[in-house]
């Protein structure tokens, strides 16, 4: 039977490191999502990602047993993602201007074959996600996407509960204009 | 009307529900675990990360680092110089690892996770036994990178060399001696490099939008045009193309331009809108009239310019406007308008600089939400 995070973490603490990396497994696609949503790049998002579950390692002992570790984990990739966010613009605005100009490396489609139009749906959904702030983007996914409560995403973002249920109405109102406009 | 609305945010959510979710790499969680495992870190890379935090501006980090490490080498002097467990063959992971492995596999695998790391020397020297052993292109290409994060872009530049030589068929190496080739300054070098990767994959994203770059630093305008135009032939949306237009317009080529159509814009062929190749000049109205279906605005506005012949203006206006209609398989509601000049267009560019066109044709739909006042972004 699989361990429960909090059993995991418990482990952890009691000096099992190796423990940690079931919630690696567990929790590495979510996180390198988040990352590449605000990166658009692997190889950042895999190193953002990184960092996030170190520095999630080094804070464990101050989880508060009995809360969902997810969103505590998440709480802190979003911070580093904003972080990073902020480091970046800074970075870009002394880029010379010819590294400014070079595209990222193309990315490789996954080679899986989908129904064009459910791809393009799709591709257009991403779109219109880019599109949105941060912040917008990111309630709608841990609403939806990741199905958290609207008490835990309020508790994410340090927001009220009614300005979470106020943004992802809006933030879905937003998105099926931008849909709209995209086709 | 209600109910579709509701239907569209359902559908919303599922979609949002369903959005498919990139891999993080395979060997994620074993590079996170490495670090886990790993010894902390000692008081000088601590030092180290704090000061980078705290002084973002290189020459005052630069000078305050140095000034630390001054510190830390007069400390160890003065304390004594009992410690010598880091000599040459002194290892990455400190204590656990004292050089490459022996295992070719091994030695690429830590080399990797010592490179996400950013310990990019120990990374090189891992990958570099990785690739003697084996002369696997993948080893050298990542034991380049890692020798380029640690700044040396020469060394980086010969392990490129030394495997399109070796494997001239691999063609990430050659690409990324195309960008180091790039950013040292020797654009002409990098144009070659480019030229042979496009040779064998025409399409290739980067190298077409960064041959156009180097004719850029080379100073060459028909080049850099050629390029900008190559790249906008096969890459019509992003943000890279929104640039290379952009790069393209300040040259004073207008070959390709960014028509607001709606909320979007939509880069057309202006020269074969404009052009004599009927199937050509189809094939682009079809492209643009599609865009002008979606979109939120009623009204397409079509103005051509072509200077001293006003008949032929109009001819080519009225033209464009059937084209048009027929591209738009009367969707209903939806209108072209036209107009058509016998003198110049003068067309402004973001810089500000004035281009005056013989020939000239402007597109544009302004979208609902601003003809009635309100904006749904």
């Amino acid at each position: 039977m699989e361990k429960s995070d909090e059993e995991i973490i418990s482990l952890v603490l009691d000096g099992r490191k190796h423990e940690y990396r079931h919630l690696i497994h567990r929790y590495q696609r979510q996180i390198y999502n988040l990352m590449f949503r605000y990166s658009r790049s692997g190889q950042d998002a895999a190193d953002l990602t990184q960092d996030v579950f170190l520095r999630a390692f080094e804070k464990l002992d101050g989880f508060e047993p009995g809360r969902a570790f997810f969103p505590w984990l998440y709480t802190l990739a979003v911070n580093r993602a904003n972080d990073w966010s902020r480091n970046c613009k800074r970075r870009n605005a002394h880029r010379q201007e010819l590294i400014d100009n070079t595209p990222e490396r193309a990315e490789r489609c996954s080679g899986q074959e989908r129904m064009l139009e459910h791809r393009e749906e799709l591709e257009r959904l991403q779109r219109g996600l880019d599109l949105l702030g941060n912040e917008t983007r990111e309630i709608l996914m841990l609403r939806f996407h990741h199905e958290l409560s609207v008490k835990e995403v309020a508790g994410i973002f340090a927001i009220s509960e009614s300005a979470v249920k106020m943004r992802t109405a809006r933030g879905l109102q937003l998105l099926q204009s931008l849909l709209a406009e995209d086709k | 009307m209600r109910n579709g609305k509701t239907m569209d945010e359902k559908h919303l959510r599922d979609m949002l529900r369903r959005l498919p979710e990139r891999e993080p790499p395979a060997d994620l969680a074993e590079r996170i675990m490495t670090a886990v495992e790993a010894p902390p870190k000692s008081l000088g890379r601590r030092i180290g990360d704090l000061l980078a935090a705290a002084f973002p501006l290189q020459p005052l980090r630069a000078a305050v680092l140095c000034s630390a490490v001054m510190l830390a080498f007069w400390l160890g002097m003065t304390v004594g110089g009992s410690r010598n467990d880091e000599g040459p063959g002194a290892g990455p992971a400190g204590s656990l690892l004292t050089g490459p492995v022996q295992s070719p596999e091994a030695d690429y695998l830590i080399g990797r996770g010592l490179l996400a790391a950013g310990q990019w020397k120990a990374a090189a020297e891992f990958l570099r036994a990785a690739r003697l052993a084996t002369d696997d292109p993948e080893h050298a290409l990542w034991e380049a990178v890692a020798l380029g994060k640690q700044g040396d872009k020469e060394q980086e530049r010969e392990i490129y060399r030394l495997t399109v030589n070796r494997h001239p068929e691999y063609l990430p190496a050659r690409l990324y001696l195309g960008h180091n080739l790039l950013e040292s300054g020797d654009a002409a070098a990098a144009l070659e490099e480019y030229s042979r990767v496009l040779a064998l994959v025409p399409d290739e994203e980067t190298a077409l939008y960064n041959r156009a770059l180097a004719g850029r630093v080379l100073g060459n305008r028909d080049l850099e045009a050629a390029a900008w135009k190559e790249y906008l032939r096969l890459n019509r949306t992003g943000k890279w193309a929104y640039r290379a237009v952009a790069h393209l317009n300040a040259l004073g080529d207008f070959t390709y331009r960014g028509y607001r159509i709606g909320h979007r814009l939509v880069i057309g062929n202006q020269d074969l809108l404009l052009g004599t190749d009927s199937e050509a000049r189809r094939r682009e109205v079809d492209f643009l009239a599609g865009a002008f279906a979606e979109a939120s605005g009623d009204v397409l506005n079509l103005v051509v310019f072509l200077a001293g012949d006003g008949g032929r203006a109009e001819g080519m206006a009225r033209e464009l406007q059937y084209l048009f209609g027929a591209g738009l398989n009367d969707r209903a509601g939806k209108r072209i308008d036209i107009s058509w000049f016998g003198e110049p267009e003068t067309v402004r560019t973001a810089s500000g600089v004035e281009h005056v066109l013989a020939e000239g044709l402007m597109i544009f739909c302004t979208p609902r939400s601003q003809q009635t006042g309100g904006d749904l972004i």
